[in-house]
């Protein structure tokens, strides 16, 4: 039987090749946003699953409620409390803190890079899976300036991994001994950093001033993380009711307020929870992993309701098989099963098709930019199979059941006598209502898409407030920038050589410290770059009081600081010029004078307003040459100053980018705006292959309506006119309801941005016609068919 | 085999009643080959329709093999058919999707028939239409004689009591017409009862003997044999 099922339908589908390219193309669609929103659900599920223990092994969580009832839940927890629960040796196999307290830019073999970093206790590589290369994972941390690092980071600053022995020197004058090196990891961690240094450092470094002195204190419940292994056997409420009794001493020597601790198990921590504060948690949350399979759910049940709508327009066709089938003995759920059957086999197919577009995306990585929407890492399994396979068959059968039940009503005495089978979908006012409701759906996607892109495109063009075009940037990677600056000042084609801390880009990418002017309680959280007076000059950043940097500034000792106009304001000095002159404290022992105060510019992503900051001049912190090149052949430049350089360190690959396609990229928002773009190109597909279903159906249904009108004389464009009148006014209601919410939603998402792009009515309208021409296409395209068959066939058969 | 006794069906909508058949009544023997003729709207398909079983007339009795199914709900009419009617329709009403072997054997399917019997009943019926050769073929690729075969082949395959043809040679030519008419012969010949609606004098001359209907009742039996 099930043979036969499946001979039917196979046929089926292939005689009706149309039809079947239609339901595969809009179901595979569909099913490839459900693929992705798959792939992303795999790999948020997918972290933390190669540690020894996932069943024992516990992060703590506190919980802290002021007496005026503020509420904080934190993933974190205080420093001390690792130390008093390793006293328990009953319950506690392991426990070791994650203290965030070591990133920064850290010098070894010559070459500076910024890390992050944690220290842990040597008990870290008991409790979590991470192999060692190099170095003895049991006693690697067990001495104070220790340090264990990636892979990664031992080939950054080594180019090797047999690097136990070796020194590296954090910023603040640290060095640490290298005593392991790991092993890429096999999966993804919620932990994951570049180095690990032993706790044991902590203490010393706390005396001479270097950290915050919180090892001993208890209520600072943001400090760090505490996991814990829990012997083999032991109770977690054991452990749970020890944490209580922890958090019962706490509370009676704290009058502000009550504090909790509980335990969450290691393979719950990624996705992370939205109410959960201090989260370490890596990927995506809960939150969106929701909305993204809520969005996946949406558009396979209009692919599927589309799906539903054709084959049951084309069951009119198959009313006789339908009869014949019950006359020959099939009961009702034979029928059933056939037309379910028919609809998991083209779902089948349409997940092929899905697996096409998918291995595209994960190629191409169209929708991911410095945001990884689809993981790179991603890599099929015959898990994934599975579930996909499952996937299809769920969405068959969704698609199926509704037109399965529909033609296994049909009693075969209705289809014999040929008649009742014309109106199986009543009126189609609810398939109307649907077909408004996925265009309105469709519209307003297009309409807003349309003004992110125009918003965006209008960001990337903007005048940032410094010299964009013809700059070549090239990051230094431990090369002197004086030699670097001198040989590439003699390439043809370069105009002049500068340098800074920084990469202007989307995102902030320089250093924030408090600095202020008298009273150290009203710092202000200051932005700040380094860069010397050549960069200014060079950028064309302009003053509006006082002057640049002199030349040479910082390379002895650091004297002076230049402010944007808003840091100005903001340390009291609406007139700039009185700024000038004003000592700022960076630190409890060194002032900086303000020599100059700079018009405001777009130091980070063009749509975000701008925020203070000040530029400082330290020569060594520069790491990128900023190149001003004359209106040349770029590429031929580019190699040339690339050759320059490759001599000083022919073992270091030299890179480069250009600012204004650095800025282009990361104002533009391409990887958002393709995504947007794929959705709402299912969005409108979907719709317009309803459409078509809808057209279809009424078509089959009018097949006699149309020949009566044709031999009584009516012309092809008369019977198109008639047919497709009704389905565009449904386009016109979608337009009307969809237009002024597209533009409410357009303007509501332009709010947000400081520069704005134009976007009126116009535009509005101009997406409206798209939409509309899409619609009519598809409508005409059947109707016209209709009109220009011949009236005696759908005569005789009537 | 058949007995009808005051059959009354009428087809109502909100302002027309029409009768379709009205106080009917005849019988028909097991072993006859029977032919109802009369014009067009005289109830013969009406007629038919009740004795397949795919519709219930309004009043009066049916009795099948003695037993009384004109109030029948759909699941017991729908086995009674299975297991002792077979159609022959003017269309063919074959399905596309299926070989001729796949036509003829889907009554077999359902009736839960071994796989291995199937296959000697289906080909021992095709050797007996002579479509043997097309048993591979689609029916879109056969003539209408040879369609009509089929369908007489699907309908007998299952060894029914009776056989119900619904104008059988109306989209044939007269050769073929006359084939297929042969065939229902045989297998009347062979023990099958057979009621055939026809337009045709020429094929109603093949029965033993013709009802003919007006107005949803019998106006006159001849006997022919």
């Amino acid at each position: 039987m099930f043979k036969n099922y499946f001979k039917t339908a196979w046929r089926s589908l292939f005689r009706n090749k149309l039809t079947t390219f239609i339901n595969v193309f809009g179901l595979g669609l569909s099913m490839s946003v459900g693929l992705m929103v798959m792939v992303i659900v795999q790999d948020a599920l997918g972290y933390d699953r190669f540690h020894p223990h996932p069943g024992s092994t516990y992060r703590v969580l506190s919980d802290y409620t002021k007496r005026n009832g503020e509420h904080w839940a934190m993933a974190s927890t205080p420093l001390p409390l690792a130390d008093a629960l390793q006293k328990d040796s009953s319950t506690v196999a392991a426990v070791t803190t994650v203290y965030p307290a070591l990133g920064g830019v850290a010098t070894a073999n010559g070459k500076e890079l910024y890390i992050d970093g944690v220290f842990v206790h040597p008990s870290f590589f008991s409790i979590f899976g991470f192999r060692f290369n190099e170095g003895n994972p049991v006693s690697a941390l067990q001495q104070p300036n220790t340090i264990v690092m990636s892979k990664a980071t031992a080939l950054n600053f080594f180019g090797k991994t047999e690097v136990v022995g070796k020194t590296i020197k954090m910023a603040n004058g640290v060095n640490y001994t290298i005593t392991g090196v790991l092993e890429t990891p096999p999966g993804k961690s919620h932990l994951d950093y570049a180095v690990y240094g032993s706790y044991s450092t902590v203490a010393q470094m706390e005396k001479d001033g270097l950290l915050a002195e919180k090892s001993a204190a208890w209520y600072a419940f943001n400090a760090a993380y505490t996991y814990i292994l829990l012997k083999p056997g032991a109770k977690k409420a054991v452990l749970q009711s020890q944490l209580n009794a922890i958090a019962g001493v706490l509370n009676r020597g704290n009058r502000d307020g009550s504090c909790a601790l509980g335990i969450q198990s290691l393979n719950k921590i990624s996705p992370g929870q939205a109410y959960l504060g201090n989260d370490n948690a890596r990927g995506t949350s809960w939150g969106k992993l929701y909305f993204s399979m809520g969005l996946g759910l949406l558009i396979l049940l209009a692919a599927c309701f589309n799906y539903t709508n054709l084959t049951i327009a084309r069951g009119l066709t198959r009313a006789k098989e339908v009869g014949m089938r019950k006359i020959s003995g099939a009961r009702r759920y034979h029928v059933f099963l056939q037309y379910v059957w028919e609809a998991v086999l083209l779902s089948l197919l349409a997940l092929l098709f899905a697996f096409v577009i998918l291995s595209v995306i994960l190629r191409y990585q169209p929708f991911n930019d410095s945001y990884e929407m689809i993981p790179a890492s991603f890599r099929f399994s015959s898990r994934f199979f599975i579930v996909s396979l499952l996937y299809a068959i769920v969405a068959g059968t969704i698609a199926g059941i509704f037109p399965a039940w529909i033609l296994s009503s049909f009693t075969p005495l209705r289809v014999l006598k040929n008649i009742g089978t014309a109106r199986i979908l009543g009126n189609v006012s609810l398939q109307r209502a649907l077909i408004v409701f996925q265009y309105a759906l469709s519209l307003v996607f297009i309409i807003f898409l349309f003004a992110f892109y125009k918003q965006f495109s209008f960001l990337s063009k903007s005048d940032p407030g410094f010299k964009r075009e013809g700059v070549l940037i090239v990051p230094l990677n431990g090369l002197k920038e004086g030699v670097a600056s001198q040989r590439v000042a003699s390439v043809p084609g370069v105009k002049s050589v500068s340098a800074a801390s920084m990469k202007f880009s989307a995102r902030f990418g320089g250093m924030n410290d408090p600095i202020w002017l008298s009273d150290r309680d009203h710092a202000i959280n200051l932005n700040y770059y380094y860069a010397g007076d050549r960069f200014l000059k060079d950028m064309k950043l302009a003053f509006i009081a006082g002057t640049n940097f002199p030349p040479a500034a910082g390379e002895d000792q650091e004297h002076y600081i230049l402010l944007n106009r808003k840091a100005a304001v903001a340390y009291g000095f609406t007139d700039p010029g009185k700024a000038v002159g004003q000592k700022l404290w960076i630190n409890d022992t060194t002032q900086l004078e303000v020599r100059g105060v700079l018009k405001d510019f777009n130091y980070e992503n063009m749509g975000k307003p701008i925020f203070p900051l000040a530029i400082r001049s330290n020569p060594p912190a520069n790491r990128y040459l900023y190149i001003q090149t004359a209106a040349a052949d770029r590429k031929e430049i580019a190699s040339k100053v690339q050759g320059a350089l490759q001599v000083l360190d022919p073992g270091q690959p030299v890179t480069f980018s250009w600012l204004s396609e650095d800025l282009d990229a990361g104002n533009s928002q391409a990887a958002t705006i393709s995504l947007l773009g794929f959705l709402g190109f299912i969005a409108l597909s979907v719709a317009t292959l309803g459409l078509l279903g809808l057209v279809v159906y009424t078509v089959e249904i009018k097949r006699k309506e149309i020949g009566v009108r044709k031999v009584t004389g009516a012309s092809n464009a008369q019977i198109v006119h008639v047919l497709s009148k009704s389905f565009v006014k449904l386009l016109l209601v979608a337009g009307l309801i969809s237009m002024p919410v597209g533009w409410v939603l357009a303007r509501l998402f332009m709010q947000n941005f400081v520069l704005r792009g134009s976007f009126g009515i116009g535009s509005v309208l101009l997406c409206f016609l798209f939409l509309l021409a899409a619609g009519l296409f598809t409508i005409v395209s059947q109707t016209l068919k209709a009109a220009a068959a011949s009236p005696v066939k759908a005569l005789r058969s009537e | 085999m058949i007995k009808i006794t005051n059959l009354e069906k009428i087809y109502r909508t909100e302002e027309v009643e029409t009768v379709a058949l009205n106080d009917l009544s005849f019988q028909v023997k097991e072993g006859e080959f029977v032919a109802v003729m009369g014009p067009s709207g005289c109830g013969k398909s009406t007629l038919l329709n009740i004795l397949g079983l795919l519709d219930d007339p309004d009043a009066g009795s049916f009795l099948f093999n003695g037993v009384e199914v004109a109030k029948f709900n759909e699941r017991k009419r729908a086995d009674m058919r299975k297991k002792n009617i077979g159609f022959v329709f003017q269309s063919f009403n074959l399905i596309d999707e299926l070989t001729v072997f796949e036509n003829v054997e889907l009554p077999l399917m359902y009736a839960g028939v071994k796989k291995s019997e199937r296959k000697a009943r289906v080909d021992e019926v095709l050797e007996k239409v002579q479509i043997m050769h097309r048993r591979n073929h689609f029916p879109q690729q056969l003539s209408g004689g040879q369609q009509q075969r089929v369908a007489v082949a699907r309908a007998v395959v299952n060894k029914p009591k009776l056989i119900l043809a619904d104008e059988p040679t109306g989209n044939l030519d007269s050769s073929n017409g006359n084939e297929v008419m042969q065939m229902l012969t045989d297998l009347n010949e062979a023990g099958t009862t057979i009621v055939m609606v026809t337009h045709s004098e020429h094929d109603a001359r093949y029965s033993h003997r013709i009802i003919r209907m007006l107005d949803g009742h019998t106006v006159t039996e001849n006997i022919l044999v």
